[in-house]
C-alpha cells in the first residue's frame, strides 16, 4: 500500500496499461470547418478554413483542438478486463474499472489541470483517429480537504499511417 | 471582441514581447456553439438553474472552450509561421454569460533548437473583465527557420 494508502496494490499494477482504445468515424471537411467556426465565433476563422479549394489542394487541417470522437465513435476495441460498477465511480471520472480493478471510495473530484503535447501531424480530411489512454501514474497529497488521489491519465491519438499526432494528459484530482 | 493582426510587428517574438489578446464574449451564443461541435451538452452550461444548483451565480462556461480559445489565441499569432507544440493550464474560475474573457499572455523563453528553428516559452493565460486570471498556463511554439 501506498504511504496515505490511496494506491492499492492492484491500481498501482495497471499504471502504463492501455484503455479506451477506439477509433473515430473518417474526419471530415465540414467537421474541420465547423469546429473552427464554432470556437472563432462570432468572428470569422482564418482564411484557410473557409477557403473552398483548401481541401482539393490539401491545405485544410484542422484546429489542433478538435475532437472527433464527441458525436460518435466508429468503433471501440473489445475489452474483457471491464467490470462494471456503481455509476458513482464514474460519476467522478474513474477509469480502474476498464482495466479490471475496483476504483477508490472518493467520491469528490477535482480536474487538475490539462496539458497537450503535438507532434505537428496534422488531422486532414479521411484521417482515421485511433485513441488510447493509459494511468501515466497515480500521486497522493494532503490538502486542506484531507488526502487526495491524483490520478495522471496520458490519452494518445495516432492516424491510419500510425503517426503520433497528440498526447494529452489530465490530472482528476479525487478526495 | 479583438483578434489578433497577422501582420509581424518588430520584436513580436522576443522575450517579454505581449501575446496579442483574443477576446471574445462568454454566454449561450459561444457556449451553444461550442456545445453542438464538442458534444457537451451538460445542465451547467445550459441552463442557470443548474448552474444555481452547483453553487454558481448561474450557469457557467466550458473550460474546454477557454482551452480552445488559448489555441486560437496561438493560431492567430502564430500562423503557419510556426506550430504550437505544448499547452497546459489549469481551471481556477469558470466563465459567466455575462463575462468577457481574454486570451493573452507573454513571451517568457526563446532558444534555438538544433534544427535551426526557433522554440518560444509562453505564459499564457485566460481573464475575464476584471482582470482576474481564470486559468493560468503555460506553452511552447516551435518557430519555423526564419522567422
Amino acid at each position: 500500500m501506498s504511504e496515505l494508502g490511496l494506491v492499492r496494490p492492484d491500481m498501482a499494477a495497471i499504471v502504463g496499461q492501455p484503455f479506451g482504445v477506439m477509433e473515430s468515424y473518417p474526419v471530415t471537411a465540414s467537421d474541420i470547418r465547423r469546429w473552427a467556426i464554432a470556437v472563432y465565433h462570432p468572428e470569422q476563422p482564418p482564411a484557410h478554413y473557409l477557403d473552398p479549394a483548401a481541401e482539393a489542394e490539401g491545405r485544410l487541417v484542422a484546429p489542433l483542438d478538435i475532437s472527433v470522437f464527441a458525436w460518435a465513435v466508429a468503433h471501440r476495441e473489445p475489452n474483457a478486463r471491464q467490470i462494471e460498477v456503481d455509476p458513482k465511480y464514474t460519476a467522478v471520472g474513474a477509469m480502474e474499472h476498464n482495466l479490471g480493478v475496483q476504483p477508490p471510495d472518493l467520491f469528490r473530484a477535482l480536474n487538475g489541470g490539462l496539458s497537450v503535447d503535438y507532434t505537428g501531424v496534422r488531422i486532414r480530411p479521411g484521417d482515421v483517429i485511433r485513441s488510447s489512454t493509459v494511468i501515466e501514474r497515480y500521486e497522493e497529497k494532503e490538502s486542506r480537504l484531507g488526502a487526495m488521489l491524483v490520478t495522471h491519465n496520458a490519452t494518445t491519438w495516432t492516424n491510419q499511417a500510425g503517426e503520433e499526432i497528440k498526447t494529452a494528459r489530465m490530472a482528476l484530482i479525487r478526495y | 471582441m479583438t483578434d489578433a493582426t497577422t501582420e509581424a510587428p518588430a520584436g513580436e517574438f522576443e522575450v517579454g514581447a505581449a501575446i496579442p489578446p483574443f477576446t471574445r464574449p462568454a454566454g449561450f451564443h459561444a457556449w451553444n456553439r461550442y456545445a453542438a461541435v464538442n458534444y457537451e451538452f451538460v445542465d451547467i452550461h445550459m441552463d442557470d438553474e443548474a448552474g444555481r444548483a452547483a453553487g454558481m451565480p448561474g450557469a457557467i462556461g466550458m473550460g474546454n472552450l477557454i482551452w480552445a480559445w488559448m489555441h486560437c489565441a496561438v493560431e492567430q499569432w502564430v500562423g503557419d509561421r510556426g506550430l504550437l507544440e505544448h499547452l497546459e493550464c489549469r481551471f481556477k474560475q469558470p466563465a459567466l454569460k455575462t463575462d468577457t474573457i481574454t486570451i493573452t499572455g507573454t513571451v517568457t523563453g526563446r532558444s534555438t533548437a538544433d534544427d535551426g528553428s526557433t522554440l518560444l516559452e509562453l505564459e499564457l493565460w485566460s481573464e475575464n473583465q476584471t482582470g482576474t486570471r481564470t486559468a493560468p498556463g503555460t506553452a511552447r511554439v516551435r518557430l519555423h527557420p526564419g522567422n
